[in-house]
């Protein structure tokens, strides 16, 4: 079996197995709409055993080439609010210096206490994530049976409301959103996102973006574009420090890039056929699978579950995951693929 | 879209290809066949509740900027952190070590000169491009062993080069993705 040496992160994986992994989360990611680095980086290390900081630090440069390929699009659509991303650059930017040194502090106290600490960290923020997914996909499911939202409610909520209303100066006069937003606020947000980044190797769209919309009420669209400008800067500045630190593996970036790239464009056709609240609740189901998988490996590191036990049930939930988000790609693709007239 | 995926696919394996002979060239593996040499940035950290301390001040180390495989030359000055007094005698034993990024554990006991002040050597592993070396002194007073710490960490220039090289494609592979297909990946 062909087998590529990995030098950074000292092991030997199978390309082919890579690039499959790569294609399945991009196709996911694409489908829903996500980056997909908070799935790959506990796929990377559950499935091929790369260690959390080369998979997170890898993961994170492939983010930088997914959030400028996502800005220069939304750049030419006048998606982006250059204020309010310049804004979150001051905090993320030194947000993402914190989350490298954590992750390198973890990294001198000893490999099993980087393991440790990072599966812990991955397990609260796959929870939580997985949870807010497949509950919102469970909301939207509910209010789509019921009467449509107007443009306004999906703007404009009592939380970005109070956020807007609070006596905070400076305010940021955002045209194109047409809403004002106290600086702070995006201060705080970047710096907690960019801590996210540093430590974890994901571009915390995930946090960033319904915190735009929900918590300062901007249109989607706009949040998303100025999310991704923001995520170039905060991306590129945590990559530098993870590559520098000895924590990028270029040939598993290549290998993982030439899947995800692939996967991403299957699942962006894939969204004309196959859309709604069931399929986010599907992925927020997979997401919560991985964050099991994380509970599983915790256990057994802090010696409460048995090796034997964990690795048969850790096993069970990989074979899950693969079985759950390659039953959608094949559905997907066999959709893709059908004639026309036999797609009704 | 056919065309499209062919022609991104065959692109990232052109930069596979060019990745793989550019390491090979630059060998992760055997930094000594780059030329230049290696930046060390130097942070201290003593350990706060040790009764004796290092002084960073008195670092030597004759090579700041060096080859891998190069040997280092350390001195350390181990002083009361009370009195400031040099210790010194039978009782204290001073190692440097190089850790992170250091496949094989590299370690010397450093010798006694002047009252105090430790030296020795150390070749830096050809493969430890980056890391640090950490010094230990353990001072035995009867029963009881104190003991301080203090780190330097190194990195090598091979690598700053690597961290450009990583973004640059990062930049390249994204720019490609939105002129080939426009943005869809988030």
């Amino acid at each position: 079996m062909f087998e590529l040496y990995l030098p950074w992160a000292g092991l030997e994986v199978n390309p082919f197995g890579v690039i499959s992994i790569g294609l399945l989360v991009g196709f996911l990611a694409g489908l829903v709409g996500v980056g997909g680095g908070f799935l790959m980086v506990p796929l990377l290390n559950s499935i091929f055993r790369i260690p959390m900081n080369v998979a997170a630090g890898t993961d994170l440069v492939g983010i930088v080439a997914t959030a400028t390929s996502g800005t220069a699009a939304h750049y030419k659509l006048g998606h982006v609010e250059w204020k309010l991303g310049l804004t979150i650059l001051i905090g993320s930017i030194p947000g993402g210096w914190t989350g490298v040194y954590l992750l390198n502090s973890l990294k001198t106290m000893g490999a099993s206490n980087l393991t440790l600490y990072t599966k812990i960290v991955w397990m609260v923020i796959l929870s939580f994530l997985g949870s807010l997914l497949f509950l919102e996909g469970w909301m939207s499911y509910r209010a789509s049976k019921q009467k449509p939202k107007t443009k306004d409610d999906e703007v404009s909520t009592g939380v970005s409301r109070f956020i807007r209303s609070l006596p905070l100066p400076p305010k940021l006069v955002l045209e194109k959103a047409e809403v004002s937003v106290p600086a702070i606020f995006a201060v705080g947000l970047g710096f907690l996102v960019g801590i996210l980044s540093g430590f974890m190797g994901v571009g915390g769209g995930f946090l960033m973006t319904p915190a735009l919309v929900y918590g300062l009420g901007l249109p989607v669209v706009i949040a998303v574009g100025t999310d991704l400008f923001q995520m170039v800067f905060t991306a590129t500045n945590a990559s530098l420090m993870q590559a520098i630190s000895g924590n990028v593996d270029l040939y598993l970036l290549v290998i993982m890039f030439i899947g995800t790239t692939i996967g991403a464009q299957i699942g962006a056709k894939a969204t004309k056929y196959i859309k709604g609240p069931r399929l986010r609740m599907i992925f927020g189901g997979i997401v919560l699978i991985v964050a099991m998988k994380m509970i599983v490996d915790v256990a057994q590191l802090m010696r409460v579950v048995p090796l034997a036990i964990a690795a048969s049930i850790g096993l069970g939930l990989l074979v899950a995951v693969l079985v759950v988000s390659g039953g959608v790609l094949i559905f997907a693709l066999v959709t893709i693929f059908k004639p026309k007239k036999m797609r009704k | 879209m056919k065309t499209k995926l062919c022609f991104l696919t065959a692109t990232l394996i052109l930069i596979f290809l060019i990745m793989t002979a550019v390491v090979s060239a630059t060998g992760t593996e055997a930094p000594e066949a780059v030329a230049g040499g290696t930046v060390f940035s130097i942070k201290f950290e003593p350990k706060p509740t040790a009764k004796y301390t290092l002084i960073p001040g008195v670092i030597d180390m004759k090579v700041l900027i060096y080859k891998p495989i190069d040997t280092i030359d350390f001195k350390v000055s181990v002083n009361d952190k009370v009195t400031m007094e040099p210790v010194s005698g039978a009782n204290v034993v001073v190692i440097a070590d190089v850790y992170k990024g250091n496949p094989e554990k590299v370690s010397a006991q450093l010798t006694e000169g002047q009252p105090g002040v430790y030296s020795g050597k150390i070749q830096i592993n050809s493969q430890a491009y980056w890391g640090g070396v950490r010094f230990t002194a353990k001072v035995t007073q009867g029963q009881k062993q104190d003991e301080a710490n203090l780190s330097v960490s190194f990195m090598e220039l091979n690598h700053i080069i690597y961290a450009l090289l990583c973004i640059g494609i990062a930049f390249s592979a994204g720019m490609l993705t939105a002129i080939t297909f426009g943005a869809v990946t988030h």
